[in-house]
């Protein structure tokens, strides 16, 4: 139990900050969870420093009263034993670990308060068990997000196994990931009984964990609410406190009304990439944001945020244009128009006053800047230092200086965090009053009250790509909101790739690898042996120099030792190639297989929506252009650098000042092809993304040409596949523009090296410090070396497109798989779904959907396209994953089955019948492996196919391609009927086709969907009400959510909704009934 | 934001206690890397390598002051003086000496000053930046050894042009330089210090 | 800039106790000041290339013995041609002989930052008996410096974007003004940040007076003790031979 009574303390010091707390009287039980929440300085903070013992053993200060633990007294006990049993954790993630290993910091406290090693061991196992940190382990603290640190610090305390936590403000820095993921961690705290002290600001997402809000004013407690008193509390009343919503759905929008329809770019970006390292951060078509706006970018810590902030500032290189007010302009100059006010505002504040600071640099005068600072509530600190001001105003002083140097483009870094709500506020306001003062204001926030409060755009990036860009209307008020309370993936930020780009290949390699080495080494020998001929001749020429006769006889061994190192070359390189390429083909096969089954482990639904092209060119394409690097590069490599080493260290043994020179001038060619490599890099995302867009429009193109020959469609299509075209040329050349003077030099430096050490060599043989026979034999060596060496640049140059290559290869296997189990199903056939939410991106389509679809009955989905309909049955079969929410088969959740398990009792039956090319036999086949053909052709005749196919020329075995083009579209249905009945699931999903066309046909799917569906569980997803009158039940489905439920009878009595989709729904029948008569 | 301990717990004690260590092991930190810096950064020109007392005085004198200032007690200097020495001259043991003595001897001139003098603090950093010194005694002292090798190594003749390049009397000057390196950064520092720190409370 | 002192030995072949490391390092150093048999000095260097090998930096090992070696083969090559104006033979030679005079105190050095983990030299430092006073400040020097690295990577962004220059011609310019401007806004970062982490430090119990343990044994081996009595007596012989040679000469 603690226990303050009658506590004051006010801070020593004049610049305190905040004015320290009054009379408190508090007792908090133990197991209990108390937030401690009010205005920035209302004392809060000051509250959980008494309780941990920082005041006063840290911070110095008038203290009267004691602050209880139990039976131990804080105030007097030395902050060592305190630290026992109250574990902290503190509003900064960077500046509270003391290790730079993970591992280091989670033990910190163990190690401090003197356990034994195996019970730190023990905790250390527990804290990693029980707050999901294994990803954390045995890394380098400074390379995590800040969500991570935080977690490590929570980790940390944890691991002490304090009694109570004190929690100052832990979320202040953190996205909303790493909030959902410290939540976790303090709901665990409290399940193991530990009491829990809060300090905070954003209370939204302790609403759950909270036993008792107490509400601190001016450092006096003034109110003490239970969740449900918070959570009933308006905002308004809210506000009036000074407090942050308690739930992110109420949080109301300040929607922005004017248009910006006609208004001109303030920022365009085209094409924009940065690399960091090995890996590549950026990745950006094309951003357009108009101007005046206020634009929040959002997403997840490490998505590219911050460097697309800087990039766009200037500061980070980048690749591809960024046009500012509709010029583009270069790093330089976009560095004088950009100003960001960074996260830690000490590090851009240099002046001893603010008004100083504010005329630093500035182009106004005295008067103009003392009227600006008025303007922000300044005036009064004028002549303060920066350094003694709280945060926000700070933040303010930064902003201040920024308009008086006439900056065309703001950028703020998380400018919110850990300020309380008046303080937001009056951020948001700010941004308005200076919105007509600056182009553009870019928002990195992870505060959704700030972005609905004043942002008047939103900017959603993933993975260092944009992935929506949308203005706040009510829309997209809706969808931030949703955005906001969704959960994020559960990735940990990857470990920094330290490994080059060839070990990561070799990696792949796996077994092969020792192949590879080996055919290095081939190589290399048969790169030996081609330049021991220059030395041989080398050795002639010396000894004729020498004055001796070299006659033919004498020199008959050497020209064979020539003639037999030619062959020796033939024969070692050729071995060496089957070896290499023995070694890259198998592990070709590798990466396909590795690839198709992460692929299959992916949300099939994500997998779907990258284009054809885009699959096709990673299986094929890019794979294959790994084996150049494994079978050539790597091996014939190190083979072409092998040699000339050797052959510099015989130069040396020759010559050592002529071989200096000549590793000059190789040392100038690999600094030359260093900067191609940098350049090419550079160029190379562009490059491949053109690329990829280019495929993409090639096969969307050539798929589409027979709707687009009938409808006459050229232009639009044909305009797309155009541009496509002409951005990669256009980026191709720009490649090649980048490139080839240097590889033009380079090819010239190391072809002419001798030219080089041409004039050196006669120097030195003029001031007698070389012999000429010395000399001869150097340059025959140069010779021997030079073209090895240009080999091997060549080589260097496609480095980066392969190591590009790998990077979308890797990227394309990083998704998150679908959760899956190993349960069996068990119970019955019924499907139940319970408050199911799911999104797509940030859109949430499916929005808390429960119901339940008895075992042999069938339920219909009916509603408008777009309702939701398809989305449910996708995720019955477990296309995606559902956000939140559970769908059960029985007892069995679908998380915690197997696909196969799954796909044994569904069968589903899409509108879109994908036809193998094989014979339609062994189509209907697909449907149960082992069927024998009698029970194929009895499935055939059950789904009314049996007639149709007689009359196919080969029947039964017509190959499906050629029968493709015959069969209409309810026809091909009904083979997959036919698959459906061979396969005799218990649950079946029928996604109806739109359209048939003829009575007759549609009669015959009735009768093979009767045959289906008896005794079976069925879902429809109904297109035309008629055909699902008589279904036990019918979904209305809208936007997402069920309308109404009920039989047909029941709902036309009871739903508006319904009729309407009814007649409409008859309507368009009739119509296109009389249509087909014509 | 001035945070200080409380009187009763134990600014008394003459001892450092675990906070001032931190301190004094951030400010090392902050010493040690600007210091590299600059004699990085200013190793590409062999004039201005020989001229880093100054300039690295200049630089790190406000750091020194501050770190001194915020703890007020026997240790600090010391503890700055041997991380300084761990860092750049544990290649010959005369030099680690030397530096440890540099700090020692601006721990004794803070004492005469009673741990307030204002007066005493700036003088002992100019006491303290000696041991930039310390780094180019091997140019004097280790010089025999290091030119017997050469010797050993390649002959007589080059050993006399490798100490036509370096003079004995070459430590001299760089004594100067770091004294006056002490100076400047003293005079930088307290100007800093009254127009910044004082004034935004830190120290 | 990028100053990152974490080390790590999950891929260490033998795993040396840091005070294994420690001698390594001082009889390194005996070794740089006393050699005078150029042979015996490259054997030395060669075999701390080894060392740094089997404490897993493999590729740095093989990165400085191909060093070392080239400077080696360089040497002989000049020694044995005796070719070469007498000024560019010093420079290089010079070049050379500083190169593998820092050689050993290089490559101990990398064995001790790369491979060693915070809170295993706090550990060593411990078993060492050496007082918590010089401990704490040399691992919080450690914990701070990529602190102040990306602490001056802000400060010198923030720098651009008001158009303050780093360039050398600006700094010549206004020397003491770009101090200023670099010095106080990294001294007010740092020392929030360094209150903070103290407190935080203090809070975990930091300074609490009974002994601290070790979750990483910190243990001498056999393979410990035969590295430093080997490693010693080389350091004795090294310095015994200096004096004589040293004396004689």
């Amino acid at each position: 139990m603690i226990e303050l009574k009658g506590v004051d303390f006010h801070y020593g010091g004049e610049n305190g900050t905040g004015d320290g707390v009054d009379g408190i009287d508090l007792t908090i039980a133990d197991g209990e969870c108390v937030v401690l929440c009010g205005r920035s300085g209302c004392g809060k903070t000051t509250l959980t420093r008494l309780i941990n013992g920082l005041i006063p053993h840290f911070y110095e200060g008038e203290l009267i009263g004691e602050v209880m633990i139990g039976e131990h007294n804080v105030s007097k006990s030395a902050l060592s034993e305190t630290s026992k049993i109250v574990g902290s954790v503190f509003q900064n993630p960077k500046s509270q670990f003391f290790n730079i290993d993970t591992t280091g910091e989670l033990v910190f406290g163990c190690e401090n308060t003197g356990l034994p090693r195996d019970e730190i061991g023990r905790r250390l196992d527990r804290t990693v068990r029980d707050l999901k940190l294994t990803p954390l382990l045995n890394r380098n603290i400074f390379e995590l997000s800040g969500g991570e640190k935080q977690q490590i610090a929570c980790g940390s305390v944890y691991a002490a196994e304090p009694q109570v936590y004190v929690l100052d403000e832990p979320s202040s820095n953190l996205d909303k990931k790493a909030i959902n993921r410290i939540h976790d961690i303090f709901a665990r705290m409290k399940a193991n009984g530990n009491t829990i002290v809060i300090s905070e600001h954003r209370i939204h997402y302790l609403m759950d964990i909270a036993d008792r809000f107490i509400y601190l004013d001016d450092g006096i407690i003034t109110g003490e609410y239970t969740a449900d008193e918070m959570r009933a509390m308006s905002d308004e009343t809210l506000a009036e406190m000074g407090l942050r919503c308690t739930d992110i759905r109420n949080i109301p929008a300040n929607m922005q009304n004017d248009s910006f329809q006609n208004a001109a770019p303030a920022l365009d970006v085209i094409d924009l990439s940065c690399s960091r390292g090995n890996s590549r951060i950026l990745d950006i078509d094309r951003i357009l944001l108009p101007e005046n706006s206020i634009v929040a970018v959002v997403g997840d810590n490490g998505c590219g945020k911050s460097t697309l902030a800087e990039v766009l500032c200037g500061l980070s290189p980048s690749d591809g244009s960024v046009a500012l007010g509709g010029t583009f302009l270069s790093d330089k100059q976009r560095q004088q128009q950009c100003y960001m006010v960074m996260q830690d505002v000490n590090r851009q504040l240099f002046s001893d006053s603010v008004l100083e600071e504010v005329m630093l640099h500035a182009s106004v005068s005295k008067e103009e800047a003392e009227q600006t600072l008025a303007d922000l509530g300044l005036a009064d600190f004028a002549d303060r230092h920066p350094a003694s001001l709280s945060g926000g105003q700070k933040q303010r002083t930064a902003i201040a200086a920024a308009l008086c140097a006439g900056k065309d483009i703001i950028l703020y870094d998380e400018p919110t965090s850990g300020l309380d709500r008046t303080g937001m506020q009056r951020f948001g306001e700010l941004l308005n009053s200076t919105r007509s003062k600056v182009r553009l204001s870019f928002i990195i926030t992870h505060d959704p009250e700030l972005i609905l409060h004043c942002c008047t755009h939103v900017l959603h990036m993933e993975r260092g790509r944009v992935t929506a860009f949308y203005p706040i209307n009510a829309e997209g008020a809706q969808r931030i909101r949703h955005y906001f309370r969704s959960k994020s993936s559960d990735t940990t930020s990857k470990v920094r790739e330290k490994q080059s780009q060839i070990g990561k290949i070799l990696e792949y390699a796996g077994k092969e690898r020792s192949k590879v080495y080996w055919a290095a080494f081939l190589m290399m020998i048969g790169a030996a042996a081609s330049v021991l001929p220059y030395g041989i001749v080398g050795v002639l020429v010396r000894k004729i120099l020498r004055g001796g006769t070299v006659t033919l006889a004498a020199s008959a061994p050497l020209i064979g030792a020539v003639l037999l190192c030619e062959i020796l070359y033939a024969v070692f390189y050729m071995l060496g190639l089957r070896v290499s390429h023995h070694a890259a083909f198998a592990t070709l096969e590798n990466i396909r297989c590795k690839l198709q089954e992460k692929l299959e482990q992916q949300p099939l639904g994500s997998v779907m929506a990258r284009s054809k092209g885009e699959l096709k060119k990673l299986f094929s394409d890019d794979i294959e252009s790994i084996e150049m690097l494994l079978a050539h590069m790597i091996p014939e490599g190190a083979a072409n650098l092998f040699v000339p080493a050797i052959a510099l260290l015989l130069l040396f043994y020759t010559d050592w000042q002529l071989a200096l020179l000549t590793l000059l001038t190789a040392g100038i060619g690999l600094s030359v092809s260093g900067r191609m490599y940098s350049a090419g890099m550079d160029r190379m995302g562009s490059y491949f993304a053109a690329s990829k867009r280019m495929n993409s429009a090639i096969v969307e193109y050539v798929n589409g040409m027979e709707v687009v020959r009938v409808f006459n469609r050229d232009g639009a299509a044909g305009e797309k596949y155009e541009k496509a075209i002409t951005d990669y040329r256009d980026l191709a050349l720009n490649w090649y523009r980048v490139c080839w003077p240097w590889m033009a030099l380079y090819g010239s430096v190391f072809s002419s090296i001798v030219l080089y050490s041409l004039p050196f060599g006669i120097l030195l043989m003029l001031l007698g410090q070389l012999e000429i026979s010395n000399y001869i034999l150097a340059l025959i060596l140069s010779f021997g070396i030079g073209p090895l060496l240009l080999h091997c640049m060549n080589f260097v140059g496609s480095i980066p497109q392969v190591s590009f290559k790998i990077q979308s290869l890797e990227k394309a296997l990083d998704e998150v798989p679908v959760k899956t189990g190993d349960k069996e199903i068990t119970g019955d056939h019924s499907i139940t779904f319970e408050n199911v939410r799911f999104s797509y991106r940030d859109n949430e389509v499916i929005k808390g959907v429960s119901f339940r679809a008895e075992q042999g009955k069938t339920t219909a989905l009916v509603g408008h396209s777009g309702s939701g309909k398809s989305t449910l049955a996708k995720l019955l079969v477990h296309y995606y994953d559902v956000s939140e929410g559970h769908i059960r088969i029985g007892n069995t959740d679908l998380c915690d089955t197997s696909l196969e398990q799954l796909n044994a009792h569904i069968a589903y039956v899409s509108q879109e019948v994908f036809l193998f090319n094989k014979s339609i036999m062994e189509n209907i086949r697909a449907g149960r492996q082992n069927a024998s053909d009698d029970e194929v052709i009895a499935a055939a005749k059950k789904a009314e196919c049996h007639d149709f196919i007689m009359k196919l020329p080969k029947g039964y075995d017509t190959p499906a391609g050629l029968a493709g083009n015959m069969l209409s579209g309810g026809q091909k249905q009904r083979i997959a009927f036919a698959r459906a009945i061979l396969k005799d699931a218990p649950i079946i999903i029928l996604d109806e086709a739109t359209t048939f066309v003829d009575e007759e046909n549609e009669r015959k799917m009735r009768r093979a969907m009767e045959q289906i569906t008896a005794g079976k569980t069925v879902i429809v997803i109904a297109h035309k009400l008629s055909s699902v009158r008589h279904a036990d039940q019918i979904i209305l489905l809208d936007q997402g959510a069920i309308a109404a439920a009920g039989t047909h009878e029941e709902l036309t009595a009871n739903s508006d909704q319904y009729r309407q989709l009814w007649a409409m729904s008859e309507e368009t029948q009739n119509w296109k009934l009389k249509e087909a008569r014509i | 934001m001035a945070k200080k301990e409380i009187a009763a717990a134990g600014a008394s004690s003459k001892k450092l206690r675990t906070k001032e260590l931190i301190y004094a092991g951030a400010f090392g930190a902050l010493y040690i890397v600007l210091m590299l810096v600059i004699v990085l950064g200013t190793s590409m020109i062999p004039v201005l390598y020989l001229l880093a007392p100054i300039t690295v005085g200049l630089v790190c004198g406000t750091v020194y002051l501050l770190c001194v200032l915020k703890v007020k007690k026997f240790g600090a200097a010391l503890i700055l003086g041997v991380l300084f020495a761990l860092c750049a001259c544990s290649n010959a043991w005369f030099s680690f000496v030397g530096a440890i003595a540099a700090a020692l001897l601006a721990e004794l001139v803070i004492k005469l000053g009673k741990y307030k003098s204002k007066m005493m603090y700036l003088l002992s950093f100019v006491a303290f930046n000696l041991n930039m010194a310390c780094p180019y005694m091997m140019l004097s002292f280790a010089r025999d050894s290091f030119l017997k090798r050469s010797v050993e190594y390649y002959g007589q003749e080059y050993a006399d042009g490798i100490a036509k390049l370096a003079p004995t009397w070459i430590f001299f000057p760089i004594l100067g330089f770091a004294v006056i390196g002490g100076i400047l950064g003293a005079l930088l520092a307290n100007a800093l210090i009254k127009k910044h720190f004082a004034k935004a409370g830190v120290v | 800039m990028n100053i990152s002192v974490y080390g790590e030995d999950r891929g260490a072949l033998v795993h040396f106790d840091p005070r294994t490391k420690f001698v390594i390092f001082l009889v390194s150093l005996a070794v740089s000041a006393n050699s005078y048999n150029a042979a015996a000095h490259s054997i030395y260097c060669a075999v701390l290339c080894g060392m740094l090998f089997l404490c897993g930096k493999k590729w740095n090992a093989v990165k400085m013995s191909l060093l070392l070696g080239f400077a080696v083969y360089i040497r002989t090559c000049m020694e044995m041609q005796a070719t070469g104006s007498t000024v560019i033979v010093t420079i290089i030679s010079f070049l050379v002989t500083i190169f593998l005079y820092f050689f050993p105190m290089l490559v101990s050095l990398l064995i001790i930052t790369q491979t060693t983990r915070v809170n295993q030299f706090l550990s060593a430092f411990q078993a060492m008996h050496i007082p918590t006073k010089i401990v704490i400040p040399i691992a919080v020097m450690f914990r701070f410096i990529p602190t102040v690295g990306e602490e001056w990577n802000g400060v010198r962004k923030a720098m651009a974007f008001r158009g303050m220059s780093l360039e050398p011609s600006a700094i010549i310019r206004h020397p003491v003004r770009t101090v200023e401007y670099i010095l106080i806004p990294l001294l007010f970062s740092c020392i929030s940040i360094m209150e903070e982490l103290a407190a935080a430090a203090l809070a975990r119990g930091m300074d609490s007076s009974q002994q601290r343990t070790a979750y990483e044994p910190v243990r001498l081996k056999a393979y410990d003790y035969i590295t430093i009595i080997l490693f010693l007596t080389v350091g004795i012989w090294f310095f015994a031979a200096g004096l004589i040679t040293g004396g004689a000469a």
